[in-house]
């Protein structure tokens, strides 16, 4: 699971920053758009926060 | 909209927010029954209206909850530092409900505005809330069975598992369509995951919590528009009433869920769900 827990932190770290300068207009089926996106930053930044913390559980489980 | 029109929304949404019986959908359908054409759901001082209601509404469920809220954080917090998970209930809760809140925040964002376009009309909220109310049957139906022929046994909040936990989480996002209630897809889904009544509706109004205060605290900005100054006060005294009718509301749900099921909420559902669209196809509600 550790790596998984990574590569989603990885994944919605870059959502967030694509979504926060606007440079997601070419993904439109799944609800980005080329617009200013303030709620989407949200949640990805929330959902990569979290990813980061599954990380540290799962790294510290397996010590 | 007028001052009675602003009371009777607020009221109505502290209410049907946690009923199981879609704030949503009463939202669209009241004021189409009453024949209230006026009001502009679009326009941004309606817009800002609702935050209001919804600021109202997370406020009541945040002091409810008050003493769960502060171990639940503290506990989260705490594990979060150590980096383990230690087995405590108020932490194990915690996170359930943060796996929980996953799939609605998700889906939520992303499918809020087109389901909304598609499905706005009072025909669609009355045939939804005519579902909801089959699918109150159908989980108390399904829970007694699991009860009967599969031997199973009630169990604790903490004791689900983090998928169960975000499959009543799941649950909620049935909400985005108008007549589905929020509490009551998340209620179903908690008993056939082996809880009770009463720890189904207070995870469920756990879970809520944080879906509602997002939502609300996501349109801020909306409240600061010029278009929102004037109706400022009408918006926040409908956030008081919207408030208290939620905290009446959770009081008397969490001590009715002891003794009581889904079923009262069923039968509303289906018979007002039935009227609304017979009065939708012969035309005389939009």
């Amino acid at each position: 699971m550790k790596p998984l827990a990574l590569l989603l932190s990885v994944v919605f770290i870059v959502l967030a920053i694509l979504t926060a300068t606007g440079a997601t207009s070419f993904a439109p089926a799944i609800g980005l758009n080329g617009h200013h996106h303030v709620k989407h930053t949200i949640l990805y930044g929330v959902l990569a926060v979290l990813s980061l913390v599954w990380y540290r559980f799962q790294a510290n489980q397996s010590r | 909209m007028t001052v009675v029109q602003a009371l009777t929304l607020a009221l109505l949404q502290g209410v049907s927010e946690l009923f199981p019986i879609s704030s949503l959908g009463h939202t669209i359908l009241i004021p189409a029954l009453l024949g209230w054409h006026s009001i502009d759901r679009s326009a941004p001082s309606f817009l800002s209206f609702v935050v209001a209601l919804h600021f109202g509404t997370a406020l009541a469920l945040v002091v409810f909850y008050r003493k769960q809220w502060l171990r639940i954080t503290r506990a989260l917090f705490t594990s979060v530092a150590r980096g383990k998970l230690s087995g405590d209930r108020d932490e194990r809760v915690g996170w359930l409900l943060v796996v929980g809140t996953i799939p609605v925040g998700l889906l939520g964002l992303l499918l809020e505005h087109p389901v909304r376009k598609l499905f706005g009309s009072a025909s669609f909220a009355a045939i939804f809330l005519m579902i909801n109310g089959v699918v109150m049957f159908a989980g108390e139906w399904l829970r007694q069975r699991q009860r009967v022929r599969l031997n199973r046994e009630d169990r604790p909040i903490d004791q689900l598992s983090f998928a169960q936990g975000a499959l009543v989480g799941f649950g909620q996002s049935f909400a985005l369509l108008p007549g589905i209630s929020r509490s009551g897809a998340s209620i179903v889904a908690a008993l056939l995951c082996d809880l009770d009544h009463e720890d189904a509706a207070e995870f469920s109004f756990l879970l809520a919590t944080p879906v509602i205060a997002a939502a609300a605290l996501l349109e801020l900005p909306k409240l600061l528009m010029p278009a929102a100054h004037a109706t400022l006060i009408l918006a926040g005294v409908g956030a008081i009433v919207s408030g208290i009718a939620a905290y009446g509301s959770v009081a008397f749900l969490t001590r009715y869920f002891r003794t009581n099921d889904l079923r009262p909420f069923g039968w509303y559902c289906v018979l007002f769900g039935t009227l609304c669209f017979t009065l939708a196809r012969l035309g005389v509600i939009h």
